[in-house]
Parts: C-alpha cells; sequence; structure tokens
C-alpha cells in the first residue's frame, strides 16, 4: 500500500480538526477545542483500483499566538489548506501558508476548502475572491465538516493528485 | 551474570539493584587477608578485570583501604570514579558465608544517574530541573528519577537505548509501549517522532552548534483508555552523548492549552464583533443613500417650485425647512453611529480659520438679525490665521453650538469667542467660546444633555424640535480632536460653552496685523486678500453657451432634476442610463463636463470613468462624480478612478452650475495652454 504524509492547515478555529475526525471517525462536534501541537491520524482511501494510506498530520492552527513550524511540514506529500468561509481573514492566512510551504518546503499538490458550507448565509468570502485563485490553478472545494459535506471527497481530490504526482 | 551464590544479606541487596535496572558487578574477598576470591559478570565494565583474583584489595582497589566494614554492616562508598566520566557507587557487606567470613563489594553503574544530575543543575534545562525535585529516597540508595519523562540514548542503529525507569504514568497510559528490553524503535512506537529525529540530528551532529536542547513541540497520543495525552520531545546533547527525553506534559499542556483557547476564544468573539459593526455600517451606509436619493429630488425640485412659482412661496419654503431638516438630522445619526463605532476618520491641514469664520459670521447673522437679537463673533489677535485641523468637524461642532444658541435665546445676544488657551503639555490650544443670553441649562439637566438623544427635558424637544444627538457629537468630535468641552450655564441668564482643540503647525499674523479683529467690523478688510480675489473670480465663472455635458446616473428622478437645473443654462445635456451606456457616449464623442452618479447597475462610476480615461487619447474631459453617500473613503476612490470633483446629493442649483462652471472653464484654459 502506499502511504502518504498529508498536513492539514489553516487559520486557527476553521475546522481542521473537525475535518479530519469527521474523515477519520465519521464523527463531529459543535464545541471548539483548540489543537496544541500535532494530531495524527492515519485513513485508507481507495482511488481506482489503488488503495493509499493517508498519514494525517493535524497542524494546530495558525495566529498571534503561535506559529506553525517548518519542520512539521517536512517529508509531507501534499497538505490542504483549510478556511473558514465566514471569516475573509482565514483566506490571507491560508495564502500566506502556500506561499511558506512553496518557498520554505516545495510545490506540493494541495487542495484550498472554504469550510463551513452549512452557514454559507453567513460567508464574508466572495465567490469573485474564489475565482480568482481558481484561475490560478487552485484546486477550491466547499466542505461543512458538520453536514459532513464533501469532507471524503476532499481528501480523495486530494488522494488523486498525489498518485498523480506519484505516477 | 551472577552465577555463583550468596547469603541471603548479599542476594537482597543485589536483587534490590537489579530491580532499578542498574549494571551490576560484584567482588568478593577474604576478610582476614583482604585476597579477592571472586569478581563477577560485567566486571570488565567496571575495570575490574579477572586477572585480580588471589591478588590483594589494598593493592588494587586502594579507595578500598580503611574501609572495611564491620561484621554484617552494610558500607556504601559512593560516586567512586572508576574510569573517565565513569562512577559508580560501591556496597560493602561483610558477613559469614559457608563457615568463612567474607567481603563482598557490590558495585553498580551511576554515571547516567550523575550525568542526569548534572543536567538538571544546568540551569537551562527545564524539564530536567522540573524534576531534579523528585528526587527520591529509597533506602539507604540516593537514585534519580523521572517522573514524567522517559530518557534515551540514541544508538547508531537508529533504536534508542532507555536510560531511566519507565515512570509509572508512563506506565499507565502506554503500557504496551514501553517494556523492560534493551533497545527499542522509538520510530514504530511514536510515528512523530521519525520527523523530529532529523532536528535531533541536526544537533548531535551539528558542528560549531551551540545549542544544548532542541524541543519537538507537543504531539498527541491516545492513552490505554483513550484519553488523548500530550508528550514532547526534547534532544540533549551532552557531552558525546545523544540524549533524548520523552515527556508527558500533562499539567503543562492543560494550562497552555487553556490559555490558547481563551485566547483563541477572545479573537473570535472580536472578529465577530467586527464583522457585526462593519454590517452595521454598511447598513447605515446603504439607509443613508436611500434616504438622501429621494432627499434629493424633494429638495431640488422645491428649489426649483421657489424660484419659478411666486403663488405659494410658504408653503414651498416650508418643505424646504422639513426636507433640509430631515437631511440634517439623517447626518446627525450618521456622524453619531460613525463616532460610536469609532469610524469617523479626522482629517488634518492647513486651513484659513479667518475666512471659516467668515462663513460662520455670514450664515448666523442673519438668522439672529431675523429673531432680533445681537449675533457678535470676534477673534483675538493671537489666533493664528492659518491653522491644522479638520475644519470641516470644528466648524460643525461651532454650527451646533451657534444654532442652538440662537434657537434657545429670545432676548439679548449671541457672542462667539475665540482666542488661544493656556498651554498643556508643551500643547497650543485654541478656545472656542459661544456665550448666550438665553434660557439656560439647569445644574441638574448640565449632566444629561451631552448624552446621546437626551435633551434638558421633553418639552424642550417638544418646543425646540431636535433629536438630542447634537451635543453629544459636538463633544465627541471634540474629544476625538484631542481638545475638552465645557459647559456653564444658569437658568434664565445664559449658557456658556467653552471648547479647545489643539493648535498645531501654525502661521502667526505679521506683527502689524495684530490689533483686535471683529470679524463683523473687519469682513471689508480680509475679502481684500488675494486668495478671496481668486475665489471671488471663481464665483463669478459662467457655464459657457453650447456647453456639452454627458450626465450618467440611473435614477430617472435624478436625471430630471438635473435637467431642470440645467435649463436655464443653454446647455446640451446628453443622458446615460449607467456606466456603461456612459462609457460609449463619452468615447464617441467629445463632452465639456460628465456628471458621474457612482452607484449604478451594469457598470458603476468608478469604472467607467477610469475606462473614459483610458481612452481619453490626451484630451481633458472634467468628470465631476454624484454621489449620495458622504463617505471619505467613496470620495477617495472617485479621485483614484480618474474624477476630477465631487458633489454630494442632494444637489444644489448653486453647486452644479458653479462646479460645471469652474471645470469647463479648467478644460478651457488647459486647452488653450496646450496650444
Amino acid at each position: 500500500m502506499i502511504r502518504k504524509k498529508i498536513c492539514i492547515l489553516g487559520s486557527f478555529a476553521v475546522g481542521k480538526t473537525s475535518l479530519v475526525q469527521r474523515f477519520v471517525k465519521g464523527i463531529f462536534s459543535e464545541k471548539y477545542l483548540t489543537t496544541l501541537g500535532v494530531k495524527i491520524d492515519k485513513q485508507s482511501v481507495r482511488v481506482d483500483d489503488k488503495e493509499l494510506e493517508l498519514i494525517v498530520w493535524d497542524l494546530a492552527g495558525e495566529d498571534e499566538f503561535m506559529k506553525i513550524r517548518n519542520s512539521y511540514l517536512r517529508g509531507a506529500a501534499g497538505y490542504m489548506l483549510v478556511v473558514d468561509g465566514t471569516r475573509w481573514e482565514t483566506l490571507d492566512t491560508a495564502i500566506d501558508l502556500k506561499r511558506r510551504v512553496d518557498k520554505e518546503v516545495a510545490e506540493l499538490p494541495f487542495i484550498l476548502l472554504i469550510n463551513k458550507s452549512d452557514m454559507k448565509s453567513h460567508w464574508t468570502i466572495e465567490n469573485a475572491h474564489l475565482e480568482k485563485l481558481q484561475s490560478k490553478g487552485w484546486n477550491v472545494m466547499e466542505t461543512s465538516a458538520k453536514k459532513s459535506e464533501n469532507v471524503g471527497e476532499a481528501f480523495k481530490a486530494l488522494s488523486v493528485q498525489l498518485l498523480e504526482e506519484n505516477d | 551474570m551472577i552465577e555463583h551464590s550468596f547469603p541471603e544479606f548479599v542476594l537482597q541487596k543485589l536483587s534490590q539493584l537489579m530491580l532499578n535496572k542498574y549494571v551490576i558487578t560484584y567482588v568478593k574477598f577474604q576478610h582476614n587477608d583482604n585476597t579477592i576470591v571472586e569478581i563477577g559478570a560485567n566486571s570488565e565494565l567496571f575495570n575490574l578485570k579477572q586477572s585480580l583474583i588471589d591478588q590483594s584489595i589494598e593493592e588494587k582497589l586502594p579507595f578500598l583501604t580503611g574501609m572495611l566494614p564491620l561484621q554484617e554492616e552494610h558500607l556504601l562508598i559512593p560516586s567512586v570514579e572508576y574510569a573517565e566520566n565513569k562512577q559508580m557507587d560501591v556496597h560493602l557487606i561483610r558477613g559469614s558465608f559457608e563457615m568463612r567470613g567474607y567481603d563482598w563489594m557490590l558495585c553498580h553503574d551511576r554515571s547516567e544517574e550523575l550525568h542526569w544530575q548534572q543536567l538538571a543543575q544546568q540551569k537551562n534545562n527545564e524539564l530536567l530541573l522540573l524534576n531534579a525535585d523528585k528526587v527520591k529516597q529509597s533506602d539507604t540508595i540516593d537514585y534519580f528519577d523521572l517522573y514524567h519523562a522517559i530518557a534515551f540514548e540514541y544508538c547508531d542503529d537508529e533504536l534508542f537505548r532507555q536510560l531511566v525507569n519507565t515512570p509509572q504514568i508512563f506506565q499507565n497510559h502506554f503500557p504496551s509501549i514501553f517494556t523492560a528490553q534493551h533497545k527499542i524503535d522509538l520510530f514504530e512506537k511514536f510515528p512523530f517522532l521519525e520527523n523530529f529525529i532529523i532536528d535531533a540530528k541536526e544537533l548531535w551532529f551539528g558542528k560549531g552548534n551551540k545549542t544544548t536542547t532542541v524541543k519537538s513541540g507537543p504531539w498527541m497520543e491516545q492513552g490505554k483508555d483513550g484519553k488523548e495525552l500530550a508528550l514532547e520531545a526534547t534532544a540533549h546533547c551532552w557531552q558525546s552523548k545523544k540524549l533524548l527525553t520523552i515527556e508527558l506534559l500533562d499539567e503543562r499542556y492543560e494550562q497552555q492549552l487553556k490559555i490558547l483557547q481563551m485566547g483563541r476564544e477572545e479573537a473570535l468573539m472580536r472578529q465577530q464583533a467586527e464583522y457585526a459593526n462593519r454590517e452595521k455600517s454598511k447598513f447605515l451606509t446603504t439607509i443613508s443613500h436611500e434616504l438622501r436619493t429621494p432627499l434629493n429630488v424633494v429638495i431640488g425640485f422645491t428649489e426649483l417650485c421657489q424660484e419659478q412659482s411666486a403663488k405659494n412661496p410658504d408653503f414651498l419654503e416650508k418643505i424646504l425647512i422639513s426636507s433640509k431638516n430631515l437631511l440634517s438630522l439623517i447626518d446627525n445619526i450618521l456622524d453619531f453611529s460613525k463616532l460610536e463605532a469609532g469610524k469617523l476618520a479626522l482629517e488634518s491641514y492647513d486651513f484659513d480659520l479667518v475666512k471659516e469664520m467668515l462663513e460662520l459670521e455670514s450664515m448666523f447673522s442673519y438668522l439672529a438679525k431675523e429673531k432680533g437679537i445681537q449675533f457678535k463673533l470676534s477673534m483675538e489677535t493671537q489666533v493664528p490665521h492659518w491653522v491644522k485641523g479638520d475644519p470641516l468637524r470644528i466648524k460643525q461642532v461651532l454650527m451646533n453650538l451657534i444654532a442652538n444658541a440662537v434657537k434657545f435665546t429670545h432676548r439679548g445676544q449671541v457672542e462667539v469667542h475665540i482666542c488661544r488657551d493656556k498651554k498643556k503639555n508643551n500643547q497650543d490650544y485654541l478656545k472656542f467660546t459661544v456665550k448666550d443670553s438665553g434660557i439656560g441649562i439647569s445644574e441638574k439637566q448640565q449632566h444629561k444633555i451631552f448624552e446621546a438623544f437626551v435633551q434638558a427635558d421633553q418639552s424642550t424637544s417638544r418646543k425646540y424640535g431636535g433629536t438630542g444627538l447634537g451635543l453629544a457629537i459636538c463633544k465627541n468630535l471634540v474629544e476625538q480632536m484631542g481638545g475638552e468641552f465645557q459647559l456653564q450655564s444658569q437658568p434664565e441668564k445664559g449658557s456658556i460653552f467653552t471648547f479647545t482643540i489643539p493648535c498645531i503647525n501654525v502661521k502667526f499674523l505679521p506683527p502689524n496685523e495684530t490689533q483686535r479683529i471683529d470679524i463683523n467690523n473687519t469682513t471689508n478688510d480680509l475679502k481684500k486678500g488675494s486668495e478671496l480675489d481668486c475665489e471671488s473670480a471663481l464665483d463669478e465663472l459662467k457655464i459657457p453657451a453650447e456647453s456639452s455635458v454627458l450626465l450618467v446616473e440611473d435614477n430617472q428622478l435624478n436625471q430630471d432634476l438635473v435637467i431642470e437645473l440645467l435649463k436655464p443654462y443653454q446647455i446640451k445635456l446628453e443622458i446615460a442610463d449607467n456606466g456603461l451606456s456612459g462609457v460609449a457616449k463619452a468615447i464617441s464623442r467629445d463632452f465639456d463636463c460628465i456628471l458621474m452618479d457612482l452607484n449604478m447597475p451594469i457598470m458603476d462610476g468608478y469604472q467607467a470613468s477610469k475606462i473614459i480615461r483610458e481612452n481619453a487619447k490626451g484630451k481633458v474631459i472634467p468628470i465631476i462624480a454624484l454621489t449620495a453617500s458622504d463617505s471619505v473613503t467613496e470620495q477617495q476612490q472617485s479621485l483614484q478612478s480618474g474624477m476630477d470633483d465631487i458633489i454630494t446629493k442632494p444637489i444644489h442649483s448653486e453647486q452644479l452650475v458653479s462646479k460645471i462652471a469652474q471645470w469647463i472653464n479648467v478644460k478651457q484654459f488647459q486647452h488653450n495652454y496646450k496650444k
């Protein structure tokens, strides 16, 4: 089986841990519990006839209190940038993180997740912003860990990119 | 290992040492002649060679000289150095065994423990210091233990040798991970460490690196009962040893997590409040725009009717006054909301204070005269002609105070006086005083009238009107400008409102002009200044006949209003319903001036102006923005988009005509100049 390390990156409280928990354990908790450090989980994904084991590194969110250690990204085959659709600032953080990964690690396969699609009426991120990123070749998906919308699909989409890279 | 038989009292000690996983050996010698008779396994590790058998201990082990114990006595000789950086504790036990008297020297290596103790003494080693107080006593042996951490030595085969006992807490949470095995594969047990080992190796094998430790940062592992536990690894470099500790963060982690959680919850709340505020501002801007648009039409048409119809001037006058009052009310509400939200941006630039005061004087002397009261405005000679600040807001405060003074004074006078105030903290101040002989305010009411939506009493509101926002706004504005606001008043005698503002970067009047200026008397003199002459010249500008003007405006009523306002001027007026249509018209033919609404469907005024400018090919086309918003950002954005000037709705005919005339004349001047 092919094993790949992926990192989940993004600002704080965007729903990184919720997405991983939904993906790995199929659970969701309304209560916001901040992550300190790293949580590592494993989950298999089947893409066509290939089985891929994702080693998911759920990293503590970035903010003024805490910066993501570049060393955590070492050995990652790809990553997910998670954004809270209701907080436009979190898109800035994601763009900044992407720049850092490109500079400090390498240009790796990634996917941008605009999470909290269950609260779309409160989104402050406009479609125009996302279209601009898509026009640059960014793979953007809308997800909801709460409603389990697009979560598995997002991990699968990244897995496809990883396998393409692998080939 | 130990192959020989021992008396019970020696075995007891040996097993105690073995349980603690010490590396041990022993030497047995006869106590009658001190000859070594037996040496245990591992002895080579302690530099005790088998060749010592049959030799005298006094010769070969001099540290024992004079130290031999009495019968069945247990003696400890601690920290005996047996090689470089190697130390052992020596236990001497004397007793009889198989009918003969022997001494047993039990040796156990303490190098590792002593190493840890030394590390603990290094003040920069937080982890070990934390555990240093947990050194515990057991029988007669002192040993060092790490309650929340396990220490390992890195072996070059990528395995780790456990150096200290597995603390109970680790055994409780991770029973299957740490066993008594000699070497373990830590990466298999904790995949996180595979990443950290790269940092650790940089420390262990790096050259010239003065750092002695590197931390991994916390990571989470699931314990036996499913509980998530935080661990942190630290790589230590001590002499040539490559050491790694894994610490269970426990309380420290919980504490750190709590602080982080609180900080982030606060940040989230702050962000949510900012979003709510932004929404509120957006709502206010929209509502203001919505209110101003029909008002613009009402005021514009009323003005027209007033000019054209002499039949019912009273009715129209009343409509006009009411509409203007309504507009002023909306402006007050908007200002107050902005002040509350801290969003009111003050400007700061040099301006002509005298000129501004002249305007106020002409505005209120007429009103006062109509009411049959006197109005006086005076300025002391020390007051600079030019000051730095926000003239619009200073005037707003003064207008509010003067308007109130005139409103509440039925006989006597209203006096406005401007002078320099005493310095505070090396800062110059200007002092503005508005004094009236009006109805006055009682002491009880004086405390309340600066609160928003409060008037002296309800009857005031009924009799004199107003929202009760004016003074709250004035006080807030003055404070935001860095000044102070004061009130002295006596019922039936009148009120004195005083406020100060910092006086920055000013030019004084020349000494020969430093007499007391009474604006009422010096108006004519001041108007002789060259600057005012220029303004007068501009005022006299007329719109040249047959000028072509393009109006880009989506609102039908506003279109009609501008058409009506410009009718008397023989202007060729073309209309475009949106930005795109405006661009098409502006590119297809030359206009002397373009009036551009900002918020329009299909294409807004900013974009349209940009495109017109890009396609101007050197042609001078004045573009004047028409906006219902008083937002500074919107106004700046208009200028950045290439527009030359701004007219704020409601549109007044005088202002519209003078701006069009001004810009068409500028255009013609530039055109002629180019020629």
